[in-house]
């Protein structure tokens, strides 16, 4: 792994089009500002680990499931 | 133009090629589901069937936002795809366990889908929005912090 030491205001580039910059630096949290062709996704990697297991959940359904004895629909806010 | 597929699902469908939804991308762990067409179910208007093309047992279960939670921010998942305001937005349905009761809807990582030029699709993720990865549909349980 390449380890490379910035300070606050400094940027990265990988290849020709992602930029990263070094936003602000406060005890442990570091926040970067990223820049990217809209075809490439960024994640913070416990989202994309979870999403991933997520789709994967999801993905195995049984094929006879039965539809039909479905709940009403509990409606509440959406977020959190 | 149509071709047939089988679906576990649905049994066999007549698919026209104007209704093949393309995903490029594919989804996070399923990198292979590029292409599938939206059905309904005969449970509830809601709840469709999202079934990919290259494999039968290959299939989402998904909600339809502007139905099912109308209070859902549709356009904050447009804008992530990049897509148009009339793009439909999907959430995917996971069942613990098998359970139907059980049933949640990923509101996190939303599915959008253009039909405009062409079918296309893709599952964006809503950082920092507050949407959880597991809503749940029919119980009263909170949602589980992802």
């Amino acid at each position: 792994m390449l380890v490379l030491a910035r300070k606050v205001g400094e940027r990265l580039r990988i290849g020709d089009n992602i930029e990263v910059v070094i936003v602000e630096i406060k005890g442990e949290t570091v926040r970067l500002g990223l820049t990217a062709p809209r075809g490439v996704a960024i994640y913070r990697q416990e989202i994309y680990d979870a999403i991933q297991r997520e789709n994967m959940a999801a993905s195995t359904i049984a094929p006879n499931l039965e539809l039909q004895a479905l709940p009403t629909l509990h409606q509440r806010p959406t977020k959190t | 133009m149509t071709k047939r597929i089988s679906s576990s699902r649905l049994g066999e469908l007549e698919v026209s090629a104007d209704e093949v939804i393309n995903f490029s991308d594919g989804f996070l762990g399923l990198p292979f589901w590029q292409e599938a067409v939206l059905r309904k179910t005969e449970a509830a208007p809601y709840l469709l069937w999202l079934q990919f093309t290259h494999d039968p047992d290959a299939a989402f279960l998904v909600l339809d936002l502007a139905m099912a939670l109308p209070d859902y921010d549709q356009d904050l998942a447009r804008a992530a795809a990049g897509y148009s305001p009339t793009a439909q937005v999907l959430a995917i349905v996971s069942l613990p366990g098998g359970l139907l009761a059980q049933a949640t809807a990923n509101l996190l990582a939303p599915v959008v889908i253009d039909f405009t030029p062409i079918p296309q699709g893709r599952q964006v993720v809503l950082h920092d929005s507050g949407y959880p990865l597991r809503h749940a549909l029919f119980t009263e349980d909170e949602d589980e912090p992802c």
